[in-house]
């Protein structure tokens, strides 16, 4: 009998001083929210069995769905396991210096633009220019025309006279080996002889794609061309302007 | 020689909001390049393009019911079109407060949280042209306005095709195409299936990408892939057995619509022609050869 009663105040006493594991969730509460997380940095990835498919991220700070008085938010992508929701952007020289110019002379620059997106998600890629090629107001190098005058903003053309005067550009796919390969952009620049203008925000134009993809993509780039060509007419000067590339996700 | 490598974390949030209310979302952005980038952030209305998940940026001339949603940083020291600096591998957290009016119109809202690279003509006088490029990184924000969690959706399955309608049984991949038209007011991911049958057995299905189709516009469809870890365009890879098959495409019941059925061949073409030209071989060869008698 004592050791039953014994056993009794034992086993009461563990259970205060030794309590059962639980599955111990993080609890946020305010007047306005509540917020519960399920977990911190324990795990994550795709578990499955002869009868399930199960996905779980674990530890992820943005991602996921919270749910409070006033709002659903979601920032993943659902549905299938979340292997990124960021999207990285990166050019490899940002300047772009063409030296001294000689009339009838096309002069050739490139750089190099690379993109990752989110899972789930293709990407767009914008550019425009604030203003043409300009040394002051009155003293720029015009947009070219293309060798038929038939490319403009959002229209290329091919570019290989050198009786053909202005400023232009083209974006040509690449490969992990640098060799061009078209994908993202051989829908607005056939090949490396199509050239376009970019489109000037001065003048009233919008910024227009000139890569894109509508599947996720990893560490995609294009080799960006800047061509251009003088006629001896052209003024001596100082010729700027900021070329701008504008990235963002396939929503 | 500078360079620019910016990550944004999240690319895109989406929210269902009672009107009135404010959001809180935090933004992790990441200088990877190896030199400061000066940044700028903003936000950008839009409207949707196409039927691929484009975008059309709508300022100043957006519909006026965008007015009703502002935005502004939660961080202390910055405010929206304040610039501020990042060195190489540093990170800044934004946080970016998105409130409505309590007069706000129900529907969806769409916008993009920018990062932009701070940038001027540069007068570089050993260079008589030099242009200054820079870039622009966003994160969509799909924002519904609603007064309740659970949005009703509608929709349509339009131009559900298969191309080639007649496939040889060894060679190149059956392909399905289609658009999702949301016919409510608000956006939400396609969740569905298409279902293959041949004789009156499911041989495999396809599920739909969870892609997010707007309100009142239209998205072409895609697929997961089959480990689930990406997504692919909507097809099936030969072999295949021949005979009649029928593709149905149907959506969750939650997004009320009819399912679609099309139908389609497959053939033994490549080997039908090969023992045709194996047949006619001998024919000739038999012919040609001398009798003994």
């Amino acid at each position: 009998m004592k050791f039953r009663i014994f056993l009794f105040f034992f086993v009461l006493i563990s259970y205060f001083l030794f309590p059962a594991s639980t599955a111990q969730g993080q609890h946020f509460e305010s007047d306005s929210y509540i917020i519960d997380w399920g977990n911190f940095n324990m795990t994550s990835g795709s578990k499955t069995s002869d009868n399930y498919r199960l996905t779980d991220t674990v530890g992820q700070n943005a991602p996921g769905q919270y749910n409070s008085d006033g709002y659903i938010l979601k920032s993943g992508f659902q549905y299938i396991y979340e292997q990124s929701n960021q999207l990285s952007f990166q050019i490899d020289n940002l300047e772009i210096a063409f030296g001294t110019l000689i009339p009838g002379i096309g002069s050739t620059l490139f750089n190099t633009i690379t993109i990752t997106t989110p899972s789930g998600h293709g990407y767009e890629i914008y550019a425009h220019q604030n203003h043409p090629l300009q040394a002051n107001l009155s003293n720029f190098i015009p947009d070219t025309l293309c060798d038929n005058n038939d490319c403009d903003q959002s229209v290329s053309g091919i570019w290989t006279l050198n009786t053909t005067y202005g400023f232009g550009f083209n974006a040509v796919g690449i490969d992990s080996n640098s060799a061009p390969v078209g994908i993202g952009t051989s829908q607005y620049f056939p090949d490396s002889s199509y050239f376009r203008q970019f489109a000037d925000v001065s003048g009233s134009e919008t910024p227009q794609i000139i890569m894109s993809q509508n599947l996720p993509v990893s560490n995609q780039s294009a080799q960006v061309s800047y061509k251009v060509n003088i006629s001896s007419s052209q003024t001596g000067g100082n010729y700027q302007n900021a070329i701008i590339f504008t990235a963002v996700p396939k929503y | 020689m500078s360079a620019y490598n910016l990550t944004i974390k999240p690319a895109q949030i989406e929210i269902i909001a009672k009107p009135g209310s404010s959001i809180t979302q935090a933004y992790l952005i990441t200088n990877n390049s190896p030199n400061t980038l000066y940044l700028t952030p903003s936000v950008e209305a839009w409207t949707p393009q196409g039927n691929d998940g484009s975008v059309k940026y709508c300022s100043p001339a957006c519909p006026d019911a965008y007015n009703a949603i502002s935005y502004s940083l939660g961080n202390a020291d910055l405010k929206i079109n304040q610039s501020f600096t990042l060195t190489p591998n540093q990170s800044q957290q934004l946080v970016l407060k998105i409130k409505s009016t309590p007069d706000a119109s129900l529907g969806d809202y769409y916008a993009t949280f920018f990062i932009s690279q701070f940038t001027t003509d540069k007068i570089r006088n050993s260079d008589p042209a030099a242009p200054q490029t820079s870039a622009k990184l966003g994160s969509h924000i799909l924002l519904s306005l609603s007064k309740t969690e659970s949005n009703p959706a509608s929709s349509q399955i339009k131009l559900f095709k298969t191309s080639p309608r007649l496939k040889d049984i060894f060679f190149g991949k059956v392909n399905f195409t289609a658009q999702i038209d949301n016919t409510s007011d608000y956006y939400y991911p396609i969740v569905g299936k298409i279902n293959i049958v041949k004789n009156g057995k499911t041989q495999t299905s396809l599920d739909l990408a969870p892609q997010n189709v707007l309100a009142h516009h239209s998205r072409n469809i895609n697929c997961i892939s089959p480990d689930k870890q990406s997504l692919q365009t909507c097809s099936l890879k030969a072999p295949f057995w021949p005979g009649h098959y029928t593709a149905t495409l149907s959506l969750n019941p939650a997004i009320k619509s009819t399912p679609v059925t099309i139908s389609y061949y497959i053939f033994p073409y490549y080997l039908g022609l090969a023992l045709l030209l194996l047949s006619l071989a001998a024919i000739l060869f038999f012919k040609r050869k001398p009798s003994s008698t």
